[in-house]
């Protein structure tokens, strides 16, 4: 009964969204990037599959305002992963005939079966390398069942014969363990295999998943006949213990009995979907990224421009590098009017249950004076001048616009600023947050613009310089606001 | 669906519209945008565009058309060559063998994803 009634609860919010949100004709469009959703191919006839691109999309509210991409290389990649994110570090976990594992003296016959080759004297193995982000505690699990050979060596650069553990497919027995091995176990699965599972303490960042053929207890070095061999399969490399996840590439992950978060992956650097699709103005709208890192509600989006972008970074009227901040796209919500806090609740609870990790909060406002209405109070500005509020710039090289305050090293924020007026051309001006390295440079033209970007290593704050010339310009309503994920 | 491999393109300037009726011919009508990522020189804020980049899937078809160059730590080095033979045949006779040499000696073509690319050659997306 109750699970009926979580499922009916479910129901509903999802329903709410998606019937309401536009159920009095407002303008707009709810991108899935989900099976059903995203396709192929530009004719949206083509369901997409994991690692492909997406050429485009069906938008899900009742405004048929479908995406589409057409230049392939431009197409964000379809992707998924289990809810909680990948623990599996290895790929190709169910097909060593694939060259992604190098066979040693031996050959893959078929997806499961190594067969040794005719060799005196050496080991027959399969191998892969991985590296680990710092040294760690790793878990090595792999299945095995006896074909002709009964006997297998698994372990770390066991090419190597330094550290592992053998292991007989017929008994279930463990035979001698090797080197750093803290733990181990096997028990039987589907088919015949045995789990086997290997715990290797933090010593390295390297390591050579290593699976042996092996002629008896300590029989690694043995001289192949050409034939004999053992199945394996489902191999796991992982630094926490957990049960198996599938890989097939890095976009195309799964668990049995976890559900699947499906997600578009912008490259950052030519990735546009939509691609100048035309829309409505919008005067006062909002724009939503539900991303595996976290959702992004603007809900003062501002596009009169009638056309729309999402990436490389960012989309027609947000913030410059807000797609790498929310990570993997999962959902795509715009309408001409803004949110309520209802819709906005309802939209956090379904990006949560599709996989974000929570919803991006701004903080409070971090710059004194940003609206200059109190003269040049709290900033240091060179020989540019307050008029009417703003501060108008006589050239920005040599007179750089800065202000002062605390923000951690890593502090993800939101910046925003207005160019009210232009006596320059293409000069060009540029931003930096703390001491680390200038955003993209931009030609300030008269127009509102903002950027998601890290703080730098100390406070030094908010930085305005030149980018290239001596740029001239107007500048007003300046806001720095740290951005905090927030899991409600 | 056609199997597709990811692939990072550069390519010098000159040779972009060569380049982009070059992959018309063999693609297909539609990828006119292809090539459009201006990259430069690392921290020169005046650098001229030194190269323009696509970075993505393509379809396996077209990729085993294409060379293939890999880093070796020092420098992109050719491991597959184009196939002059059906990439002629299929411009229709407009492409020659020794345009096509003066094209792919100006291009880069690699599995690396766009960062570690950049990073090879010392290159950036540049600003406007």
């Amino acid at each position: 009964m109750l699970v009926r009634v979580g499922s009916l609860i479910t129901r509903m919010t999802r329903e709410f969204l998606i019937d309401q949100l536009f159920e009095k004709g407002q303008q707009g469009n709810w991108v899935d990037y989900a099976p059903g959703h995203a396709f192929a191919d530009t004719g949206l006839s083509v369901p997409a599959a994991p690692g492909e691109g997406i050429a485009g999309y069906l938008d899900r509210s009742p405004n048929g305002n479908d995406g589409t991409q057409a230049v392939i290389t431009a197409r964000p990649i379809l992707g998924r992963v289990p809810v909680g994110g990948r623990r599996n570090l290895l790929e190709r976990t169910e097909d060593i005939q694939n060259s992604y594992w190098i066979k040693v003296r031996g050959s893959a016959t078929t997806s499961s079966l190594f067969t040794e080759d005719s060799t005196a004297s050496n080991s027959h193995y399969m191998r892969r390398q991985a590296t680990l982000d710092a040294p760690s505690t790793v878990f090595q699990d792999v299945e095995v069942k006896a074909a002709t050979r009964s006997w297998f060596f698994l372990g770390r650069n066991a090419g190597g014969g330094n550290t592992g553990a053998y292991f007989n497919a017929e008994t279930g027995e463990f035979g001698t363990v090797y080197g750093d091995v803290e733990d181990y176990d096997a028990w039987q699965v589907d088919d015949g295999y045995w789990n086997v599972r290997l715990k290797y303490g933090p010593a390295t960042t390297q390591h050579n998943f290593d699976i042996c053929l092996a002629s008896g207890n300590e029989g690694r070095i043995y001289t192949g006949d050409g034939v004999s061999g053992g199945h394996v399969r489902r191999m796991q490399l992982a630094v926490s213990e957990g049960p198996y996840q599938k890989v097939v590439s890095q976009y195309d992950i799964t668990e049995a009995g976890v559900p699947d978060v499906w997600y578009a992956r912008y490259d950052g650097a030519d990735d546009n979907l939509p691609d100048n699709q035309p829309i409505p103005a919008v005067e006062n709208g909002c724009f939503v990224v539900i991303g595996r890192k976290g959702i992004w509600i603007d809900n003062e989006w501002v596009n009169t421009s009638g056309l729309l972008s999402v990436g490389p970074t960012t989309y027609t009227g947000g913030p410059a590098g807000i797609l790498p901040v929310v990570g993997d796209v999962l959902s795509i919500i715009w309408r001409d009017e803004p949110l309520t806090e209802a819709e906005k609740a309802g939209l956090v609870s379904y990006g949560i249950k599709r996989g974000s990790a929570g919803l991006f909060e701004l903080g409070a406002e971090l710059v004194v004076n940003g609206d200059f209405s109190d003269g040049a109070t709290g900033w240091s500005v060179g020989t540019s001048t307050v008029v009417d509020e703003a501060l108008v710039i006589p050239g920005l090289f040599n007179n750089n616009v800065v202000q002062g305050f605390t923000l951690a090293a890593g502090q993800t924020v939101i910046a925003r600023l207005e160019v009210k007026a232009k006596t320059s051309t293409t000069q060009t001006a540029r931003l930096r947050i703390g001491t680390g390295d200038y955003l993209p440079a931009f030609v300030p033209n008269v127009g509102r613009y903002a950027w998601a970007a890290i703080s730098g290593t100390d406070n030094t704050g908010f930085r305005m310089a030149n980018g290239s010339g001596d740029p001239a310009f107007t500048l007003d309503n300046v806001s720095v606001r740290p951005l905090t994920l927030v899991t409600p | 669906m056609t199997p597709q491999v990811h692939r990072t393109l550069l390519i010098t300037p000159a040779y972009r519209d060569a380049a982009l009726a070059l992959i018309t011919a063999v693609a297909g009508e539609g990828q006119s945008g292809m090539l459009d990522v201006p990259v430069g020189a690392e921290q020169d804020e005046e650098t001229a565009v030194t190269h323009l980049m696509s970075t993505g899937n393509i379809l396996e078809p077209f990729a085993a058309l294409l060379p293939l160059d890999e880093w070796d730590g020092e420098q992109y080095v050719r491991v597959q060559e184009p196939n002059y033979d059906t990439i002629i045949a299929a411009s229709g006779g407009a492409a020659t063998q020794e345009g096509l040499e003066s094209l792919f000696a100006e291009v880069v073509v690699t599995k690396d994803g766009w960062k570690e690319t950049l990073t090879n050659l010392r290159l950036s997306i540049c600003d406007p």
